[in-house]
Formats: C-alpha cells, structure tokens, sequence
C-alpha cells in the first residue's frame, strides 16, 4: 500500500510506501517520519489502497472469474511482472501531490526487497521525487537509526 | 560573530568554532557513557558571547538545552565535507555506529544516501573492538601494519569475526597481518555498499577511519573512485553543524 506525506511548514510532500496492512501495527516507521516534519498522506500497502481499489466487476455472469481477476491485478510483488503497483503509484503520487516515498520492507519479505530497485528508478527517474528504503520489523532496537534516517530525509526533501 | 557546531557520535563528541574566515577552532572528547555532560562540557568550554548560533547533530543531537537547532549527520556532512573539499560529488563516512554513503546534486545537496543497517557490522566500531583483541593503538595503526600482509577475514559479524581472530592469533599469525586484513574486509564492504548509488567522480571519506592514510588507500582501491581525506575528516558533521549555523546567521542578518 502507499502512504502520502505531506510536509507542512514547507508544503511539501513525502509519501510512504508499506506492505504492512494496519497503520498501528506501522507506528514506528510513520512516528518517525511525522516527528521529522513531514505528514503520511497515502498508504499502498497490502492492505491498503492496493487491495481496495479496484472492484469487482458486478457486470460479469461469471462471479468467479470476476473475483479472480480482481485478485490477480492487486499489484503485488509475488506476480512477476508487476505493472500495476507501479501504475497505482504513479497514481497515488500525483493524486496525493507527495514530495517523496518511503518504501518500507518488512524484514524477510523478499519480494518487496527485491522490487525496490525498480521502484526507486521509477519514482526518482520518471515522477522526479525522492524515494528512500527501510528495512524494519515490529521491534524497538533500530527506533534510534530510523529517526535518523526519516530526518535526514525530509531535510533532503 | 562566531557560530558553533557540535557533532555527538557514538565515540567521540567534536566540536568546530566557524567564522567568517572558516574554521577558528576544532576540539574532541571521547563521548563516553554520558553523552549529555561531553556535550554540555564541550559546549561551556567553547562558549562565549560571541557565539551567535549553536547547532548539534549526530546521535546525541537532542541533548544540548541551548542549541539553536539539530540538524542530522547526513546534511552536516554533506556540508563539512564540500567546504573541507569542494570538488567531491560523494561522500563515504564510516563512523562509530553508522557507515554513510551520501551522493551530492550539482549545487551540493544531498540528492540521495544510504546508511548501513542493523548491526555494527562494517562500522570503526568493528575496526576498534578488533584492534583492542589485537592490542593494537587505533593511534599506531598506520604504522603498525605498514610492511604486513593482510590475512583473509571472513566473518563480517563483529562477535564471530572476534573468534575468528583468535583462532588467527593462536595460529601464531602476526597481528599487524590480520589487523591489515581486517581493515581489507570492511573496506570491501564498505566499498560494495556505497556501489549501490550512483558515485560520482570524486569521493570524500570522512569519520575517524579517515586519519588513517592506509585505510584510506585501501578503500579507494575497491572503491575504484579517487577518494580523497583532510586531515580534518573527523571534523567534517561538526564543521558542517557550524557552517550551516553560518548560513543561518547570514539569513537572520
């Protein structure tokens, strides 16, 4: 799912991209960002846009094959080639009118890990914003170097 | 009018005096278990009234009631770093805790970077726990493994290198040749990391390691980039807090 961030003494936007589902269960990496001085004003993760987005065709006598479909184009990383999460982020990104995208990789997910070269090229090559990586879990141990990081960010920005 | 830059890292507290002719005065304490009293120390020692603004970064940047503003390492040593060099298009600083990979636009910002995760793995810390096994002087280092002949280290993992360097050593292998060898495997790590940017044509390398000309020479080899150092490397998120202090008189003004 995508999260956009709008940074508010300056106007400016960074947006953060995660693949967890519940912003609770995200806090810390939001946390991070929010006290640096920007805001997350979109999320993409799993549970979030990506999955919702797009309906079901109701149109379809075929229920079945009608869920599939809505099913396979949800842009996950496990489909290979995965054009639609980078067709709901170009998206997102104007929609939200961000400065920048957090892609936060949950420690272990290889798939998110493995797309974000491809992603970063597209969000810093084709829509010219800032884009940054972390890779994190639900642990308190790195708080200190995420801060860190999320800071130097939005100073970037 | 003077301002002053402070950077709190994990091992040493650095502190630079900034006026309009540059650098006035540098100063270093170890930042010990209490951060907060090598800060404050450091700030009553080279305070006056003359200082107009006082900006701290690095992992401590919180700790100082009177500073004017905290700005991170990342941004203080892309500014250190252009004002000690200013041809540089990148910047590598390994740290105590942080090994930092940093790329600069054409006007000098910082377009993108990448610090290491996890562990301390890569960091002067590994190099700094290592040496103490080997009872070598992070002060003598260059001469020390001077004429040696670096020993091939394969654990990265500060704890598991640690064993493998006793093992080294009960093998009767000299500690100037794993020192150098332990120096060739964060170097190579090190240099790996900063690839995954795009580096341009001159690199910096900052952070203590820097006052070592040899690892200096050996990070460049893998590097593949001419890197240059300033013998005021150390310095370079303190004189970047304090030049950044500058600009932000100069707007006051």
């Amino acid at each position: 799912m995508q999260h956009t961030v709008k940074k508010r003494i300056s106007e400016k936007t960074a947006c953060s991209d995660h693949r967890m589902s519940h912003r609770r269960r995200n806090g810390k990496v939001i946390k991070a960002i929010e006290d640096n001085g920007a805001v997350v004003v979109a999320f993409e993760n799993c549970s979030g846009a990506k999955s919702v987005e797009e309906l079901v065709d109701e149109s379809n006598p075929d229920v079945y094959a009608a869920l599939a479909e809505k099913y396979l184009n949800i842009g996950c990383s496990c489909m290979t080639p995965n054009p639609n999460r980078i067709k709901m982020l170009d998206r997102m990104i104007d929609e939200y009118q961000v400065d920048g995208v957090v892609d936060m990789i949950l420690t272990a997910c290889h798939t998110y890990n493995v797309e974000t070269l491809s992603i970063k090229r597209f969000v810093n090559d084709k829509k010219e914003k800032a884009y940054m990586t972390v890779e994190t879990d639900f642990s308190q141990s790195d708080v200190g170097q995420l801060n860190t990081r999320m800071a130097a960010f939005v100073e970037m920005l | 009018m003077v301002t002053l830059g402070i950077d709190s890292g994990s091992k040493t507290t650095k502190a630079v005096l900034f006026d309009q002719t540059g650098i006035v005065k540098t100063m270093l304490v170890p930042t010990s278990a209490n951060p907060k009293k090598s800060l404050n120390g450091l700030y009553h020692e080279l305070y006056s009234p003359q200082v107009k603004y006082t900006v701290v970064t690095g992992y401590g940047r919180e700790l100082l009631a009177e500073a004017d503003k905290q700005v991170t390492e990342i941004t203080c040593h892309a500014k250190g770093s252009l004002f000690l060099n200013p041809d540089i298009q990148g910047i590598v600083d390994i740290g105590g805790q942080d090994s930092k990979v940093i790329v600069l636009n054409q006007q000098g910002r910082v377009k993108d970077f990448l610090m290491n995760d996890k562990c301390a793995a890569g960091t002067g810390r590994f190099i700094e726990n290592t040496m103490g096994i080997l009872e070598i002087e992070m002060d003598d280092l260059d001469r020390t493994i001077e004429s040696c002949k670096p020993v091939h280290i394969s654990s990265m993992c500060t704890v598991f290198a640690e064993s493998e360097v006793v093992s080294l050593l009960a093998k009767d292998i000299s500690p100037g040749d794993i020192a150098l060898g332990v120096i060739h495997s964060i170097a190579e790590r090190t240099a790996h990391f900063a690839k995954r940017l795009t580096l341009g044509e001159n690199i910096f390398f900052s952070g203590g390691l820097s006052n070592s000309k040899i690892i200096g020479d050996i990070l460049e080899s893998y590097l593949e980039i001419p890197t240059k150092t300033h013998p005021l490397g150390q310095y370079a998120g303190a004189i970047g807090a304090a030049a950044i202090g500058w600009e932000k008189c100069g707007e006051r003004l």
